[in-house]
């Protein structure tokens, strides 16, 4: 039987521009290329704020920096090379930033920029713990 | 077209939004040692759950979900369904050795052994990758007692060295929960956690939401120890249960003036009951704010018609 599961990654055509990723606070039932400069037409606030329109309602936008030292990577999955059995996926874009989608206003306190403090946290978990045996309280 | 292969005929090739630390992704010369997604043993539910090796399994990574309900991807000029964020965070591999420390040091009496011997596992055969992990080598001492002959080194568990281990990493997540303002207490309900956080978060609120956090890394067991270990007496009551029962799942997205703590998405999902859940899981449930999920197949995309 083949090796364990498992499923690599690997790098795809190469850098091109980091993508615009954004997420909305609807469902849209379609996967594949969409004219979304035509259907999202962002505007500035006057305090800079993003707004949009989409579907007839109105939208309000932040950009969301991802944490530090994280990148993002649009996957998907492709054939493997010939003769190799396992499944793999592919990295066919980056981006380097989350623009936040908020029905009629910037998006409540929580959500995706809360999920994203996940990362420091994270890393204070997993990281090595200092060797002294002092166990320096916080 | 291609040969024959056993994935369906979709319309569109299955796509997943993640971001992950540089070093999880970057990509060796060789094709040999790609990054590798796969499943490991679940350290505190013992479930299959996904975490990703980077080139050469040099480091370990968690594969978790961040998923609110109705909620959709524009990436490039391109739409996808599927608006769930995948989140890669390292993982400390020890967090995984821990069962199987634990499990050969009740199987052989407290025998010291090669950690080649100890770290299989027939339902995960990836998981002496485990081994690989420049953290394993370098930090195992701080959870096993260690004998060293000739050029062999031989493991014995210590649960004392695991407590004063986890102590440590208690405290190093309580500093960054502070300098992060997450809010901890349960009886703060904040209208708006980014600015003025109230000030009503004790240390024992910090160290019970650490310990919390920690505990789904660690078997039941050892969490009931560490909270002894810790000084906190088990919190009886329920206090916390009626906020996540009370929450409906709503169709639109998330309301401002509800308390943000909805944002553990226990039910998004088809998870398992929650009779599974351990006390540890629960704990969590009660502490976790970010919604986010471990992930227990690989990159399954929603059940669609085709399949």
């Amino acid at each position: 039987m083949a090796a364990a599961e498992a499923v690599r990654l690997r790098p795809g055509p190469g850098a091109a521009a980091p993508l615009q990723a954004q997420l909305l606070p609807c469902r849209v039932q379609h996967d594949g290329p969409a004219p979304v400069a035509a259907f999202l037409r962002v505007q500035l606030g006057p305090g800079g704020e993003l707004w949009a329109s989409f579907r007839g309602r109105r939208m309000g936008g932040r950009d969301l920096p991802l944490p530090h030292g994280y990148r993002g990577v649009l996957l998907q999955e492709g054939d493997p090379p010939h003769g190799d059995e396992g499944r793999c996926v592919t990295v066919t874009g980056t981006f380097d930033a989350i623009r936040d989608w908020g029905a009629d206003g910037v998006p409540p306190p929580g959500g995706v920029a809360l999920a994203l403090q996940w990362g420091d946290i994270a890393q204070a978990i997993h990281a090595p713990v200092p060797e002294s045996d002092k166990e320096a309280e916080p | 077209m291609h040969g024959a292969k056993q994935r369906p005929a979709a319309a569109h090739p299955g796509q997943w939004v993640l971001i992950a630390p540089e070093a999880a992704t970057d990509f060796p010369e060789s094709p040999d040692s790609e990054p590798l997604f796969t499943k490991l043993r679940n350290p505190s539910t013992g479930e299959a759950t996904l975490y990703l090796f980077n080139s050469g399994a040099q480091q370990l990574f968690e594969v978790k979900a961040f998923h609110e309900e109705n909620r959709s991807w524009f990436i490039g000029q391109t739409v996808q369904q599927d608006g769930r964020l995948l989140f890669v965070t390292p993982m400390d591999p020890l967090f995984l050795l821990l069962y199987y420390l634990i499990k050969a040091d009740k199987e052989q009496q407290g025998k010291f052994q090669p950690l080649d011997q100890v770290v299989l596992d027939s339902d995960y055969p990836n998981c002496p990758l485990l081994l690989k992990c420049a953290d394993v080598k370098q930090y195992i001492h701080h959870i096993t007692e260690v004998k060293e002959i000739g050029s062999q080194k031989f493991h014995k568990y210590s649960q004392e060295k695991t407590l004063k281990w986890l102590k440590k990493k208690v405290n190093q997540t309580v500093k960054a929960l502070k300098s992060n303002n997450i809010t901890v207490g349960e009886r703060v309900y904040a209208a708006t956690f980014i600015s003025s956080k109230q000030i009503t978060d004790t240390e024992e609120d910090y160290v019970r939401y650490a310990h919390g956090l920690i505990s789904e890394y660690i078997p039941e067991d050892l969490s009931k120890e560490l909270l002894k270990y810790l000084g906190l007496p088990e919190l009886k009551s329920p206090a916390a249960e009626p906020p996540l029962k009370k929450r409906k799942l709503s169709d639109g997205p998330v309301e401002a003036e509800e308390d943000y703590t909805k944002f553990n998405s226990s039910n998004l999902k088809t998870k398992k009951a929650n009779s599974k859940m351990s006390a540890a899981q629960k704990a969590l449930a009660k502490v976790d704010k970010t919604g986010m999920k471990s992930i227990s197949a690989f990159f399954s995309s929603k059940p669609k018609a085709s399949k």
